[in-house]
């Protein structure tokens, strides 16, 4: 039987640790704060981890905190990507299948920035006009974001996961 | 504070308290000496007291052991008091009171301040302290003092004293015996039935007094203690050989009163708990022998029935035994462990366990969870310092054990770690390879307190155990976590501070009471700001966020100093960090400096943000920020702070630009060498200042010459200021900042409205002649430090500077080496510029605005003119004049007054001239309209003076010239035969000022003339008597060549004109036509004009060109014929135009001006009538023979008889001034009626002279009456042919009726 994996919150984080895109699936929208906070401080894990052994994308649980259980992911071109999800008492997680979610996560950014229309660095020019948005979760990363939402909901039900993956 | 030191459980702490008017400093000596004394060997202690119950707990003789002691500087709060049983380590077990004195008069006043203290600090509820004493040193006493009273628990150290240290540590000794011999009472009274019920009374037990005890009890207690063995645990005999404890079992002596309370929980509980507290003690006696059994009796005991929290803390008792063991053991020289396991791994899961247990307290009471929590971190933070003391001592060591054991004056930071690349990564990993402990199982240990059990934590515990686990963090390099922790450090000190103030608040209340309406504003103490303060400034520095980007500086500090700070702020900036993140922990750190209150720090905080954060923060956000810090700048002057904090808005000045001088200021520099006469000054106004090189490099240098402003004279700056920002900025002074000569200007104040470009003039005035630089703005904000900014000119180099500058950040962008905390911006920034600066600042030279002052200089104003309304009518070809007058206004006077005019026709033919289309004769017409009929003009006078004050009239003459719309005419003026000593050397160049008048300039056309013809004048005889016609103005005395010129004047306009034309030819009597021409008539003038020959040198001349135009090519391709005659045709205009002079008067008025003849055009057949002939002719009639009787002539006719031979004799004259050879053509008409000798066509007459004439001799006969014609024509013999020059008639009667 597949773990029911609650995802809280994702974050992609650049590799110059900027936040890409941190989309948090909690009902209440101010605790989304919080994992701002929970990826800002995983970053300290996730230097620690990438330093030691450089071959591994999978970072494995980089810490949990309260009720938080916090995986980290970091691509070879050291764009992390960390997971918040529930601590439940199944402590115990099938691997697999964090490392399945966490490559489609990976490929889910992968196609979006392989969108040609995508700016990632939006030029200095219009800085001056307007504000800049905040970094996490411009609209730029709109794909993305949908596209998380919906991993998001298909790890959060088994059924679908069971069915389709079998 | 509390410090979670793994050992905590086995020290001995003992409180160290100044008494009395003691410094600080003093203190902290006296009490770091007696801190060196962190362990205390066993056999050191002097056994005291031979009290059964008393000796328990003293050490063994020849014990090899030590106890450990630590000096906290603060004792728990009172409400701790629930612990006092179970973690008996928590407490001060001694105090000892610091003091000094200097003579013994004090002595009794010291004893009662140390019992004061002791009395606040710890209730006599309490168990605790167990051991009190008080330290007094004496000082600066010249008798000794001797403690006269003999007060109890004093110790007074004399001055002179030699081996003090050894003296303290003998105290020290004695007073931990006397801990020991408490322990021994204490335990006595919990071994007593009834204790042992208090004791398992509830979870966290508190030992009531003994005077709250029962009566019985104390009765009892005087009794010697009888062995029990029976309820005893196993224990062998040699561990209990002389400590064996005394169990009474005297519950049945119970009295009722006890029972019945006690009745609910049971008469005999279990001794666990007893025997816990027991192995505490003993633990901290340092007999660990004795601990570990009392603690394995325990925890058998406790588990049964399941007493978590207490058999968690045998747990954590038990654990700590091994380190201590160790440590005592390898103390000297360890040498390698175990190698099976790791040596610490028992240990580590016996505090699992207890973690554990712990964790899974039932629910209990409320008021019991900030305990139980408490028990709970403090268990981690142990198994936490266990790991942290192994992996930062490189490995299980007896560093670990120091660590774990005396972890000296900075707890959490180990000497591995203390240095200054302790948290690089690779340092970091050193460690963790050499421990064979990863960070992550430490952070990950640390991060089970983190949780809702800080919640329920006591705010004072909770901040210990928050600054715990942020310096373990800040040790393991997880600086993030660090921060994130710090934070919630801060917001815990912040409550106390609210609270603390809350309470304060109501005693004052209290204690001043209700005073009426006097403010009563306490005294409020600022020391550790700076601490929280630099706590924020740390949190926000790793999320990003420099709070220090904006410096607090001295009020009065140069704006000059830091001129080349940040001169790029508006080069690319990348951002850094994590922007939500950022201002959250923006907004938190304003709250807390608002809250402290620091205002400075308020508003360096703001406005660092302000400056730092601008693009992400909302409008909101923004404003609040700055009217914060506007705020508490207000408020920090307001109380006399006298620093500022340094300007902050970026780079609010964008451009500053000499506004320029009003036309009338406008110096203009001359050469001196302008005022020497040239030669021609036809020149300017033909080719129209047109440069004739299409790239002049002199006229770059020309316009870019400084621009020149006057001495003394105000002037204006237009600064470009910009404010970024959502809210309106407000400046409290901007002014100019300047070098060379001085310069005098007020600094204005100003908001700049929000997301705008504001435009500020800025006022001044020079004071001396020389370079005035203009470097920039000094810009100070409201309560702010006054900065320069400097503007350097937007020359090509500077332009290219900064895009380079640009370019290289854009292309620095996107690269990095270091990501994350190794990539601080200001940091780089650093970097970059240590790198490269050599090179960019030494090319770097910048140019900034710079003017020249030149000497005061006179004003001129036009006072009146005699134009009304500035506007002038003229009709066609008018000559009036206007007068303007002009007034000094200067103190200076005026030596020197050009006029020069424009109009608005001299543009167009300037511009027609410069095209070159115009053939030569269209050119010479408006080359001579341009400068002999100028529309302006005056009389150039050198001498005209005005003195200050005073004014002149000057005349300017106005011709109409049709198709002129305006006009203006320029004075320029200066003073410029100065007085010498003003400037030594002579000048080599002067200045003028202009002024202008402008003109609406309308001309009517209102008499136009046409039709000019140049008839030949009628040749017929003029009877000489005949006087009535002699007074018309056609009549000719003169019977030579004649012509009558003959022109069309049309008045188109509404009044009458008379109409002149006067003859002025040379030898020729004066004539003139007057015709009063009505409005819309045509009137026909005619006047007779002598005809003039031209020589040929004079009409072969070329059209002359009047300006010195060079390289003019004649582009219409004309021969040599075609060409000949247009300059006849030329010359002949110019000099019949010459010979008359057309003027025109309003009828009635006073009116004159000139009639242009200029439109007409004078054609060949004009021509050939004007010019004179050649060969003039005369003719008369002559009777042949010797007749003398002249031939009848009469009324101009000849009435010669018929059939008779006639003469008709032909005077030829030759009128040029060459020799010419002529013939001559006689024609008679009819012709058939005469006879003629010879023949008529082609008579020599053969070369005359010049001015010679010959007769010719034509004899005919007429053969009938009638009237005849003769005609004579003479022509030239030349080469290219003949043509006719001359001609004359006559008329005969022929009548013989006569």
């Amino acid at each position: 039987m597949a773990p029911n994996l609650r995802l809280n919150a994702v974050a992609f984080i650049s590799p110059q640790n900027h936040p890409i895109l941190i989309r948090t699936f909690m009902k209440q929208d101010e605790t989304a704060i919080k994992y701002h906070y929970i990826a800002h401080t995983s970053l300290d894990v996730i230097e620690e981890r990438a330093s030691s052994k450089s071959s591994e994308c999978y970072l494995g649980l980089l810490y949990s905190m309260e009720d938080v259980a916090v995986y980290g992911y970091i691509t070879p071109l050291k764009v992390k990507i960390v997971l918040a999800a529930a601590l439940t008492d199944a402590v115990a997680r099938d691997v697999d299948i964090n490392m399945a979610s966490r490559k489609t996560l990976h490929m889910a950014y992968y196609s979006a920035i392989s969108n040609p229309f995508l700016v990632l660095n939006d030029s200095s020019g219009a800085i001056h006009d307007t504000f800049r948005p905040l970094l996490a979760g411009s609209p730029k990363w709109k794909h993305l974001r949908r596209r998380v939402d919906e991993i998001a909901r298909i790890v959060g039900n088994p059924s679908d996961t069971s069915t389709a993956g079998g | 504070m509390d410090s979670h030191v793994f050992a905590s459980l086995a020290q001995i702490r003992v409180l160290l308290v100044p008494i009395g008017s003691i410094s600080q400093q003093t203190f902290e000596k006296y009490a770091s000496e007696i801190r060196t004394f962190d362990a205390i060997r066993l056999g050191d202690i002097a056994v005291e007291g031979t009290k059964d119950e008393r000796a328990r707990f003293q050490p063994k003789p020849l014990s090899t052991g030590y106890l450990h002691l630590s000096f906290p500087s603060h004792p728990p709060p009172h409400s701790h008091k629930a612990l006092s049983l179970i973690r008996p380590s928590h407490f001060p077990l001694a105090i000892i009171g610091v003091a000094t004195c200097s003579h013994s008069e004090a002595l009794p006043d010291i004893v009662s301040q140390f019992n004061g203290a002791v009395l606040d600090m710890f209730p006599p509820s309490g168990m605790y302290p167990l051991a009190r004493n008080c330290f007094v040193f004496e000082e600066g006493s010249s008798s000794g003092i001797s403690p006269s009273g003999q007060q109890t628990g004093l110790t007074i150290f004399p001055e002179m004293m030699g081996n003090r240290k050894l003296h303290i540590g003998t105290l020290l000794g004695e007073i931990c015996s006397q801990i020991f011999g408490e322990f021994g009472v204490l335990i006595q009274r919990l071994e007593s039935p009834i204790g042992n019920e208090y004791l398992n009374a509830s979870l966290l037990p508190v030992l009531p007094l003994l005077t709250d005890m029962p009566p019985s009890l104390d009765s009892k207690d005087t009794l010697p203690p009888l062995p029990s063995h029976n309820s005893h645990p196993e224990i062998s005999k040699s561990a209990l050989s002389k400590v064996t404890p005394v169990m009474k079992r005297n519950s049945s002596l119970g009295v009722p009163t006890v029972r019945k309370r006690l009745s609910a929980i049971g008469a005999a509980s279990s001794h666990g708990r007893l025997f816990k507290v027991m192995a505490d003690f003993f633990l901290l006696a340092g007999r660990i022998e004795d601990a570990l059994i009392w603690y394995t009796e325990a925890i058998q005991l406790l588990k049964s029935p399941l007493d978590s929290i207490w058999n968690a803390s045998a747990l954590e008792g038990m654990a700590t035994i091994p380190i201590l063991d160790s440590w005592s053991a390898g103390h000297g020289l360890q040498t390698s462990t175990s190698t099976g396991r790791e040596p610490w791994s028992d240990i580590a899961d016996k505090l699992i366990q207890a973690t554990a247990l712990y964790f899974k307290v039932p629910p209990s009471d409320v008021e019991n969870y900030q305990f139980l929590s408490y028990l709970y971190c403090s268990c981690v933070l142990r198994h936490t310092s266990l790991l942290f003391a192994i992996w930062s001592a490189k490995g299980w060591g007896p560093l670990a054990f120091t660590t774990m054991l005396q972890p000296g004056p900075t707890p959490y930071l180990p000497p591995t770690l203390s240095h200054n690349e302790s948290t690089t990564w690779a340092n970091l990993e050193r460690l963790s390879s050499m421990s064979g402990i990863p960070r992550t199982s430490i952070s990950s240990l640390l991060a089970q307190t983190h949780g809702s059990w800080l919640l329920h934590l006591g705010p004072r515990e909770r901040v210990g155990v928050l600054e715990a686990i942020a310096s373990t963090y800040s040790c393991l390099g997880y600086r993030r976590k660090e921060s994130y922790i710090l934070r919630e450090v801060l917001g815990c000190i912040l409550d106390l501070i609210v609270c603390g103030r809350q309470e304060d608040a109501h005693t004052n209340m209290r204690s001043f009471g209700n005073k009426g309406n006097v403010g009563i504003r306490l005294n409020e103490s600022s020391d550790g700001n700076d601490s929280i303060l630099r706590l924020l400034k740390h949190v926000c520095k790793v999320l990003g966020v420099n709070l220090d980007a904006i410096q607090i500086m001295e009020d009065k500090s140069d704006p000059r100093s830091h001129s080349e700070a940040d001169d790029d702020s508006d080069v690319y900036r990348e951002p850094f960090g994590w922007p939500e993140l950022q201002i959250g922990v923006v907004r938190e750190s304003v709250a807390v400096a608002e809250a402290l209150p620091d205002f400075l720090a308020v508003a360096q905080y703001a406005l660092s943000s302000l400056k730092t954060l601008q693009e992400f923060l909302e409008p909101g956000d923004q404003y609040h920020l700055y009217s914060t810090a506007a705020r508490a700048m207000q408020i920090a002057r307001r109380r006399g702070i006298m620093k500022a904090v340094e300007y902050w808005s970026g780079r609010p000045v964008v451009s500053i630009a000499l506004a320029p001088l009003p036309f009338i200021r406008l110096p203009i520099e001359k050469p001196m060498s302008a005022l020497k006469p040239r030669s021609s000054d036809s020149n300017a106004i033909l080719k129209g200042g047109t440069d004739p090189f299409l790239y002049n490099p002199r006229r770059i240098n020309a316009t870019q010459g400084k621009p020149l402003i006057v001495r003394n004279e105000a002037l204006e700056f237009i600064v470009i200021v910009q404010n970024p920002y959502v809210f309106d900025l407000e400046l409290q002074s901007l002014s100019l900042s300047t070098s060379g000569v001085p310069f005098e200007s007020n600094p204005t104040s100003l908001v700049v409205p929000a997301r705008s470009y504001h435009r500020v003039i800025l006022s001044g005035k020079a004071l001396a002649i020389g370079s005035l630089v203009i470097r920039g703005c000094v810009v100070q904000a409201p309560g702010g430090v006054p900065r320069e900014f400097v503007i350097p000119l937007a020359t090509e180099e500077e332009e290219e500077r900064l895009t380079h500058k640009r370019s290289a950040a854009l292309c620095e962008a996107g690269r990095f080496k270091y990501s994350g905390l190794d990539n601080f911006p200001w940091e780089r920034k650093n970097k970059s510029r240590n790198s490269g600066s050599g090179s960019s600042r030494s090319s770097k030279t910048m140019l900034f605005l710079e003017c020249k002052v030149i000497p005061e200089q006179p004003l001129l104003r036009i006072r009146r003119t005699t134009v009304t309304h500035g506007a002038l009518m003229l009709y066609d070809g008018e000559m009036s004049s206007i007068r303007i007058t002009f007034e000094n206004i200067s103190p200076l006077p005026i030596d020197f007054v050009r006029l020069a005019f424009d109009d608005s026709t001299i543009t167009p033919a300037q511009q027609a001239l410069a095209e070159g289309e115009l053939s030569v004769f269209e050119t010479y017409e408006t080359e001579y309209a341009l400068i002999h009929r100028p529309v302006f003009s005056w009389i150039k006078n050198d001498s005209v003076a005005i003195a200050p004050g005073r004014k002149v009239t000057l005349t300017i003459n106005c011709f109409g010239k049709v198709g002129c719309t305006e006009g203006t005419i320029h004075a320029s003026y200066s003073y410029i035969h100065r007085n010498p000593d003003d400037d030594g050397e002579e000048a080599s160049v002067f200045h003028t000022r202009q002024i202008s008048y402008p003109l609406m300039v309308t001309v009517y056309r209102m008499l136009e003339s046409h039709g000019m013809d140049i008839l030949p004048y009628p040749s017929y005889p003029m009877s000489t008597d005949n006087v009535a016609q002699s007074n018309s103005n056609l009549f000719v005395e003169d019977n030579g060549a004649w012509c009558l010129f003959s022109l069309d004047i049309t008045n188109t306009y509404g009044t009458p004109f008379e109409v002149s034309i006067e003859r002025v030819q040379e030898d020729v009597p004066w004539g003139e036509i007057l015709v009063n021409v009505p409005p819309g008539s045509t009137s026909r003038l005619v006047i007779p004009l002598k005809k003039f020959l031209l020589s040929d040198d004079h009409t072969s001349r070329p059209i002359p060109t009047l300006s010195d135009r060079q390289f003019v090519v004649d582009k219409t391709k004309l021969s040599d014929a075609e060409q000949k005659m247009q300059r006849e045709l030329f010359w002949y205009r110019e000099e019949l135009f010459k010979s008359l002079r057309c003027q025109w008067r309003e009828a009635g008025g006073t009116r004159y001006g000139n009639l242009s003849l200029r439109q007409q055009r004078l054609t060949l057949t004009m021509l050939e009538t004007i010019r004179t002939e050649r060969a003039g002719i005369q003719m008369s009639f002559v009777r042949s023979g010797d007749s003398t009787e002249p031939i009848e002539h009469r009324a101009g006719k000849y009435h010669p008889p018929c059939s008779e031979l006639v003469y008709v004799r032909i005077k030829v004259t030759n009128l040029t001034s060459k020799s010419l050879v002529f013939t001559l053509d006689v024609n008679i008409d009819p012709r058939e009626h005469i006879i003629h000798d010879g023949i008529l066509c082609d008579i020599p007459v053969g070369r005359l002279e010049a001015k010679e004439n010959r007769e010719v001799d034509v004899a005919i006969c007429f053969l009938c009456h009638g009237r005849f014609e003769v005609l004579a024509s003479a022509r030239v013999l030349d080469s290219s042919g003949s043509s006719r020059t001359g001609s004359a008639q006559l008329i005969a009667m022929v009548n013989t009726n006569s």
